[in-house]
C-alpha cells in the first residue's frame, strides 16, 4: 500500500515541479512584468494561478489513483461486511492481491466461514436446548402436579390419622370404663364373700344358740316334769290330807256325840255332874272347833288338790309347749343349717366370681395396655403424617420454582432461536 | 399451563377461614401461633376440640377460660412433635466424618439443636460427640424448644424402643439403660446428659449470644412455619453461628432465594450449609 502512495505522490510532485518550473513559472516571470500595470500583487496572484492548477491536477491524479487503484478492494470488503451484517454468511471475496488489503480480505473470508460454522452450531444447540427446556418444563409440570396430589393425599392421611387417634382415644375411654366396672364387680363379689362368711358365722352362732336353747328347754322340761310329778305328789298328799281330815271330822263328830252324851249323863248326875257337864261342854266346843277346822282344812285340802291339779295341768301344758317349742326349734335349727349350707355355697360361688372377675380385670388391663401402645403409635403416626404433609407442601413449592426455572429456560432458548433466525446459512 | 392457584396463596385462604379460632386461642393463651402452618394447626385444633366435645370458637373460649390448665396441653398438642434418635443417620455420619473427626482438639465446640422437642436430636449429637472425642474436646450441646412440657420430658430422658430404632445395639448398651417400668423403655445415661442443656425459647429470638455456635441443627422445623418467616429465622441462626459455622436443615428444606447469599452449600444431599458473609 505504501509503495502505491509513495509512487503516486512522487509522481505528482515530480510532475508538478517539472511543469511549474519548466513552463509556467518561467513563462510568468518572463511575461508578467512586461504586461502593463502588472503590479507585484498581480504578479504574485498570477504566479499562484498556475500553482492552483497544478495542485488541482495533482489532487485529481491522487483522487484517481485512490479511487481506481486503492479503493475497489476496500469497497468490496465494505460491501461484504455489510452483507454479513445483514445476515448473509455465505459471502466470500476474491483477494485480488497479496498485500495488506488482500490479507484482510483473506482473514475476512476465514472469519465469515468460522462465523457461519459457529452460528450453525448455535442453531443446533439452541434447537436441542429448546427441546430439552420444553421437556424439562413438561417434566416439572408433572412433578409439580404429582407433588400437589401427594400433598393433598398426605393432608387426607394426616386428617385420617388424627381421626384414627381420636377413635382410639375413645376406645381407650370405653375400656377404662369397662375396667372400672369390672373392678366394681370384683369389689362387690368380695363384699358378697365377706357377707356370706358373716352369714355362715351368724348362722353358726344361731345354731349354737339354738342348741343351747334346746338343751335349756330340755332341762326345763325335765325340771317341769319333775315339778309336775312333785305337784302330782302334792295332789296325792292333799287327797291323803282330805282322807285324814275326813277321819278327823268323823272323830270330831264322834267326839261331839260323846260330848253330847257326856252332857246328858252329866245332867243326869245332877250336882256332881255339873263339873263334868262343863268339861263335856268344853269338849263339845273343842269338837266343834275341831270339826270347823277340819272342814276348813278339808276345804283347803280340796283347794290345794284342785290347785295342784290345775298346776299339774298347767305344767303338763308347759311340757307340751316346750315339746312344741323344741320341735319348732328343731325345725329352726334345720333352717339355720340350711342357711349355713346356702351361705357356704354363696361363699364358694362368690369366690369363684371373684376369681373370674379378677381374670377378666387382668384381661381388660392387658387390652388397655395394648390400646395405650396403639394410642402412642397412632399419635406418632398422626404427628408423622403431619410432618410428611408439611414436607410435601414444601417440596411442592420447590417444584413450582423448578417449573418456573424450566419455563424461563424455554423462553431463553426461544429468544436465542429467534436471534439467530435472520442469519442465512 | 394451568396449575391452579400456587400452593401458598391457597394456604393463606385457609387461614382466613380459621382466623376466629386463632384469635380465640391468642386471647386465652397469650401465645400467637400465627407463624405456624395454618392447615396443620387447623387439623390439630379440630381434632383436639372433637376429643373434648367442643364445637366452634365460642365453646372453645368458654372451655379454655374455665380450665386454664388445659391451655398448655392444647398448645403442646397443636405443635407437632415427632422425633427419634439419629433421624437420617446419614447426616450424622457426614458430620462425624467432616466435622467431628477433623476438629482440632484445642478448640471448644458448641452445638445447638433448635426445636429439640423431647431432646432426641440433642442427645444424638451428644452421643456422637462422646464417641469421637470423649473428654478431649470442650464440647457442649444446647437444645432449644418453645414447649416447656417437652423440655421437662427431655430432662427426664426416658424413651420408648421405637424412638431408638436407628440406634445400634452397641450404642444402646453404652448410652442407655432399661427402666424398670413395663414395656420397653430406656433412660439415657448421665454420661450423655452431663453436657447437654435445655433452654425454653423460640427460634425468632434465640436465647443465645451472637457468634457462639459451631453447629446448628434446624431440622423439620421450617416445614411447619409459614415461608414468609423463614428469612427471619435464618437470619437469627446466622447471628448465633460463628464464622465458618455450619447449619443443617431437614431433608426437604431449603434456603429461600432471598437469603441464598448468606449461606454456602457444603453438602447439598445432607442439607449442610456453611455461614457465609451476611
Amino acid at each position: 500500500m505504501e509503495k502505491k502512495f509513495t509512487l503516486a505522490f512522487l509522481l505528482v510532485a515530480g510532475i508538478s515541479y517539472l511543469v511549474f518550473d519548466l513552463f509556467v513559472s518561467r513563462f510568468l516571470r518572463n511575461t508578467l512584468p512586461q504586461v502593463e500595470g502588472a503590479g507585484p500583487l498581480y504578479v504574485t496572484l498570477a504566479s499562484l494561478f498556475p500553482a492552483f492548477v497544478i495542485v488541482f491536477l495533482a489532487a485529481g491524479l491522487g483522487w484517481g489513483v485512490a479511487r481506481f487503484w486503492l479503493l475497489p478492494p476496500i469497497q468490496d470488503l465494505a460491501r461484504a461486511t455489510r452483507q454479513v451484517r445483514d445476515g448473509d454468511l455465505r459471502v466470500q471475496i476474491d483477494p485480488r492481491s497479496g498485500d495488506e488489503v488482500g490479507q484482510v480480505v483473506d482473514s475476512f473470508n476465514q472469519m465469515v466461514v468460522e462465523l457461519r460454522r459457529l452460528i450453525q452450531e448455535i442453531h443446533h444447540t439452541s434447537d436441542r436446548l429448546h427441546g430439552m427446556a420444553v421437556h424439562l418444563r413438561a417434566a416439572s409440570q408433572e412433578v409439580s402436579t404429582s407433588a400437589q396430589e401427594i400433598a393433598n393425599t398426605m393432608q387426607d392421611v394426616a386428617r385420617g390419622a388424627e381421626a384414627q387417634a381420636q377413635r382410639i382415644q375413645q376406645v381407650q375411654g370405653l375400656l377404662q370404663q369397662l375396667e372400672r366396672q369390672t373392678r366394681q364387680i370384683a369389689d362387690l363379689s368380695q363384699t358378697t364373700c365377706a357377707t356370706a362368711e358373716a352369714s355362715v358365722q351368724a348362722a353358726q352362732g344361731g345354731i349354737d344358740l339354738i342348741g343351747q336353747l334346746l338343751q335349756r328347754i330340755s332341762a326345763t322340761r325335765e325340771s317341769i316334769h319333775t315339778a309336775s310329778r312333785h305337784v302330782h305328789g302334792f295332789g296325792q298328799r292333799a287327797l291323803s290330807i282330805t282322807d285324814a281330815v275326813r277321819h278327823i271330822q268323823h272323830i270330831a263328830q264322834q267326839t261331839n256325840l260323846l260330848a253330847l252324851n257326856a252332857t246328858i249323863e252329866a245332867a243326869r248326875a245332877g250336882e256332881q255332874g255339873r263339873g263334868f257337864a262343863v268339861v263335856a261342854e268344853e269338849i263339845r266346843k273343842l269338837a266343834d272347833s275341831t270339826r270347823q277346822l277340819a272342814d276348813e282344812v278339808s276345804v283347803l285340802a280340796n283347794e290345794i288338790q284342785h290347785q295342784s291339779q290345775s298346776v299339774y295341768q298347767v305344767m303338763e301344758e308347759s311340757v307340751r309347749h316346750s315339746d312344741e317349742s323344741q320341735s319348732g326349734l328343731q325345725s329352726s335349727l334345720s333352717r339355720f343349717e340350711q342357711i349355713v349350707h346356702s351361705s357356704q355355697q354363696t361363699y364358694r360361688q362368690a369366690t369363684q366370681v371373684v376369681g373370674m372377675t379378677n381374670q377378666q380385670l387382668k384381661g381388660v388391663q392387658d387390652i388397655l395396655e395394648h390400646i395405650n401402645e396403639i394410642n402412642h403409635v397412632a399419635e406418632n403416626n398422626a404427628a408423622a403424617a403431619e410432618q410428611v404433609s408439611a414436607a410435601t407442601e414444601e417440596q411442592s413449592a420447590a417444584t413450582e420454582e423448578h417449573l418456573r426455572s424450566a419455563e424461563d429456560m424455554a423462553a431463553i432458548a426461544q429468544r436465542l432461536k429467534e436471534a439467530i433466525q435472520k442469519f442465512a446459512l | 399451563m394451568a396449575t391452579g392457584a400456587p400452593m401458598h396463596s391457597r394456604v393463606e385462604a385457609d387461614v382466613e377461614a380459621g382466623s376466629d379460632l386463632w384469635a380465640c386461642l391468642r386471647q386465652v393463651s397469650g401465645i400467637a401461633l400465627d407463624w405456624y402452618r395454618p392447615n396443620v394447626l387447623r387439623r390439630r385444633l379440630e381434632t383436639w376440640m372433637a376429643r373434648q366435645g367442643l364445637r366452634g370458637s365460642a365453646e372453645l373460649l368458654e372451655f379454655l377460660t374455665a380450665y386454664p390448665g388445659k391451655v398448655s396441653e392444647l398448645i403442646a398438642y397443636l405443635t407437632v412433635d415427632f422425633s427419634e434418635f439419629f433421624r437420617q443417620r446419614g447426616v450424622f455420619e457426614y458430620l462425624r466424618a467432616h466435622v467431628f473427626q477433623t476438629w482440632l482438639p484445642g478448640r471448644p465446640f458448641r452445638a445447638l439443636s433448635l426445636g429439640c422437642s423431647r431432646g432426641q436430636e440433642a442427645y444424638s449429637l451428644a452421643i456422637v460427640c462422646h464417641q469421637v472425642w470423649q473428654w478431649t474436646v470442650d464440647w457442649y450441646v444446647i437444645g432449644v424448644d418453645i414447649d416447656g412440657l417437652n423440655l421437662r420430658q427431655a430432662l427426664r430422658g426416658v424413651y420408648g424402643a421405637r424412638e431408638l430404632r436407628h440406634v445400634t445395639d452397641d450404642e444402646r448398651v453404652d448410652f442407655f439403660e432399661p427402666t424398670a417400668s413395663s414395656g420397653e423403655r430406656y433412660r439415657i445415661r448421665p454420661i450423655v446428659t452431663q453436657r447437654v442443656r435445655f433452654i425454653q425459647g423460640d427460634v425468632f429470638r434465640l436465647p443465645v449470644a451472637s457468634e457462639v455456635a459451631d453447629l446448628v441443627l434446624l431440622r423439620h422445623l421450617l416445614i411447619f412455619i409459614q415461608p414468609r418467616y423463614h428469612d427471619k429465622i435464618l437470619a437469627e441462626v446466622h447471628r448465633v453461628l460463628r464464622p465458618g459455622g455450619r447449619l443443617v436443615l431437614g431433608s426437604v428444606e431449603r434456603i429461600p432465594p432471598v437469603g441464598e447469599a448468606a449461606w454456602v452449600p457444603e453438602a447439598p444431599p445432607w442439607r449442610v450449609f456453611r455461614k457465609g458473609a451476611a
